[in-house]
């Protein structure tokens, strides 16, 4: 087939959109200057102490992560590692809002397992992304308390 | 097999529908020619001469010319000067260059042309009509006429000309249906509330040329013709961008005189046409069943085209053959994907999509494609007056969770419960339309109760009734918002596609959407929710483009040995044990149209 192809999205944009969202729902508490840092925001949504956002901005955060995932071009490890967990988070924290109302086999929790699963996977052992994603292990496996 | 009730999507409630209730709407919507054929045309078919235009000419010019020149059975050979080169049984005739001679039966200026253009001129009239349901009469009448202008040339051997006045008809309806402004409120909203008062003190009809010119100046800019229509070459070049191999009219005849398909090729330009004795918008079975019609559609449409006219073109590559259908009149309500022969469905000879207009299919292909991610918009079965539409809501809960994870969910949720991300409201509809944040997306799938011209969703309070999305409040949505790239709308709602020019898929195809998937008719709810889950496995999990995705989808609902994904969810897991998908009902009422 030859039908015109779409131009890809701009990934590095809606990283830095990305960022600033997760970066506005946990204030001046953690630094990230760079995508690369992503993490850091996004491991502190777990936090109990860090306000639940609300859902217009999680469906936000959702729908930002996953683009930037599916547009993503997977070739440096640690960027990939990041995008999955950013993505892993604002899912968890979806499934926390929905409080059932969805299939078992539809719910984001396994959604958010699997992307947790890649992070891991692609991160590199010594990477600073992979601290905070241990210690950010215990939240998905009670979904239900944050950790 | 068949399990509980299947309800369509309608409008309203409805009894468990018969299959095949969707098109007991009569065929017969407009007036046919024969009844037109008054004013001294010769029965030939070329007009009196110096018949004024727009006027006499057009009530009478065309009723005669068809049954002398090409009505003998079976897709007969029209012209003696084939085209697309000689087939077996017959040839398709191509015609004299455009505004070249034709078969009159006298020597007399052809002023057909002169016809054509007093009709083009409607276009200022219709947008200055006193109110929406007058200046949409108006384009109708003008677009029947254009039609009958399209035979007469047709029988004459001119089918580049009827192309020219297909289009123009149908540029008509579409100004009428997205261009049309209540005129005081325009005149007012541009600060000349002078005008308006003029405008209000003149008796409807019989305002001055002068006070009309001024409004139209004000209004669009002094332009209220249509867009001139595509030329040939572009049309052909187009359908080459588009990875379809032709575009195809079909023109409802008006007994005695035959309907005609015309056709033109990818890459070429030059029309052929073939006369269809039967094809008229009466000739259809009335209500007889699904299956009937469809048998009706193949012998006198789709049986010329699929043997004779597809084995014509050339054979493409890694895909099936394609064909753009622009069905004029009632001929637009006929599921011709579900023509069939001997058990086989065109669908499965061809991909078939659909245009208002070949003008329309240009302005889709110019646009740049959007790129198609896992974001945007799923609605499922807002509350709303009618009743529940269980079917459409474990759809839309698969298709978001399984393709498009990353969009905002709004409706009901699977279990009834109302989503946490709205009630699923017109506004909430709108807000997105307009949203050209990164995070909106550009895939929108609207699985809820719809007719032609609206969509039932949500009731912005409680006890407001219904939430109405009008075409007239898509299309200025999206005028407001030129910077928004949407890559496709899934109207999953019964009919939402039916009333073609003033249509909710119009309505988003002309405000730029890229792709449209509509439904044509009242569809069962569970089998929709099967064909619409696979169309977007084949969109998103094997990235075809949407027509094709389309296809394959309906291929699948067909194929007696077909396995679901492995990422079906239980539900239409259900719905597949439940029904039957190889149905033509349960899979022909969705068409795709643009890029």
């Amino acid at each position: 087939m030859r039908t015109r192809p779409a131009s890809p999205a701009d990934v590095g944009a809606l990283r830095f959109a990305l960022l600033d969202t997760l970066t506005s729902l946990t204030g001046d508490a953690v630094e990230a200057d760079t995508p690369a840092a992503a993490h850091l925001p996004a491991a502190a949504l777990l936090h109990p102490a860090t306000p639940t956002p609300g859902s217009d901005r999680v469906d936000d955060l959702v729908a930002l992560a996953t683009a930037v995932v599916h547009g993503a071009d997977g070739h440096d490890p640690a960027t990939t590692g990041v995008d999955h967990f950013v993505l892993a988070v604002a899912l968890l924290l979806r499934h926390r809002l929905d409080d059932g109302g969805w299939d078992t086999d539809l719910t984001d929790l396994p959604s958010a397992v699997a992307h947790l699963h890649a992070a891991m996977a692609a991160l590199p052992p010594r990477h600073p992304a992979a601290k905070t994603i241990i210690e950010a292990l215990p939240a998905f496996l009670d979904p239900g308390r944050p950790s | 097999m068949t399990g509980a009730p299947d309800d369509p999507r309608g409008r309203t409630a409805r009894p468990a529908t018969r299959p095949s209730a969707w098109f007991a709407r009569p065929l017969n919507a407009g007036p046919v020619a024969g009844g037109l054929r008054k004013r001294g045309v010769p029965a030939g078919g070329a007009p009196a001469a110096g018949a004024p235009s727009g006027g006499v000419l057009a009530d009478g010019a065309p009723a005669g010319g068809a049954s002398a020149a090409g009505a003998s059975a079976g897709g007969a050979l029209v012209d003696g000067a084939p085209s697309g080169g000689a087939l077996a049984g017959g040839a398709f005739a191509g015609g004299a260059s455009a505004g070249g001679a034709h078969r009159g039966p006298a020597r007399r200026p052809d002023a057909r042309p002169d016809a054509l253009d007093g009709l083009r001129r409607r276009g200022a009239g219709i947008l200055l009509q006193r109110d929406a349901a007058g200046a949409a009469a108006l384009a109708r009448d003008a677009e029947r006429r254009c039609l009958d202008l399209a035979r007469s040339w047709l029988a004459s051997g001119d089918p580049a000309a009827a192309v020219r006045a297909l289009e123009t008809g149908r540029g008509l309806a579409l100004l009428a249906a997205t261009r049309y402004r209540d005129v005081p409120a325009t005149l007012d909203a541009a600060r000349r509330r002078d005008l308006a008062l003029r405008w209000r003190m003149s008796a409807p009809g019989r305002e001055p040329a002068a006070l009309r010119q001024e409004i139209l100046d004000v209004m669009c800019g002094g332009r209220a013709e249509p867009p001139d229509p595509p030329a040939l070459p572009e049309i052909g070049d187009v359908l080459g961008a588009l990875d379809a191999d032709a575009l195809v009219y079909l023109v409802p005849g008006a007994p005695p005189t035959p309907g005609w398909a015309v056709m033109i090729a990818a890459g070429g330009g030059r029309p052929s046409c073939i006369a269809l004795p039967g094809l008229h918008d009466a000739g259809a079975p009335a209500a007889d069943g699904l299956e009937m019609l469809g048998g009706w559609a193949w012998r006198v449409a789709m049986g010329p085209l699929v043997e004779r006219f597809l084995p014509s073109l050339p054979p493409p590559s890694g895909r099936p053959h394609r064909v753009v259908l622009v069905a004029m009149g009632g001929l637009s309500r006929v599921p011709w994907q579900a023509a069939h022969h001997n058990g086989r469905y065109a669908v499965q000879a061809a991909a078939f999509s659909h245009a208002l207009s070949a003008g329309m299919l240009c302005g889709s292909a110019a646009a740049a494609p959007v790129p198609v991610a896992p974001v945007g918009l799923v609605v499922g079965d807002p509350a709303t007056a009618g009743p529940a539409l269980p079917g459409a809501r474990a759809e839309a809960c698969a298709v978001h969770r399984v393709f498009y994870p990353g969009a905002r969910y709004v409706g009901r949720r699977a279990d009834g419960s109302p989503a946490r991300s709205g009630p699923g409201t017109a506004a909430e509809v709108r807000d997105w339309l307009t949203d050209t944040r990164p995070a909106a997306g550009a895939v929108l799938h609207l699985a809820c109760h719809g007719a032609p011209a609206h969509l039932a969703l949500a009731a912005p309070a409680p006890g407001a009734g219904d939430g109405r999305l009008t075409a007239g409040e898509v299309g200025a949505a999206l005028a407001g918002a030129p910077d928004r790239a949407i890559a496709l709308v899934v109207l999953a709602a019964c009919g939402a596609g039916h009333d073609e020019a003033a249509g909710l898929g119009t309505a988003f195809l002309a405000g730029g959407v890229r792709s449209v998937l509509s439904a044509r008719w009242h569809v069962p709810d569970r089998a929709a929710s099967l064909l619409l889950f696979m169309f977007h496995h084949f969109l998103m999990a094997e990235r075809r483009p949407a027509w094709d995705a389309l296809h394959r989808a309906q291929l699948w609902m067909l194929d007696a040995g077909r396995t679901p994904p492995p990422r079906m969810p239980g539900r239409l897991l259900r719905h597949l044990s439940e029904t039957d998908p190889a149905r033509a009902v349960a899979w022909s009422g969705y068409v795709h149209s643009g890029q």
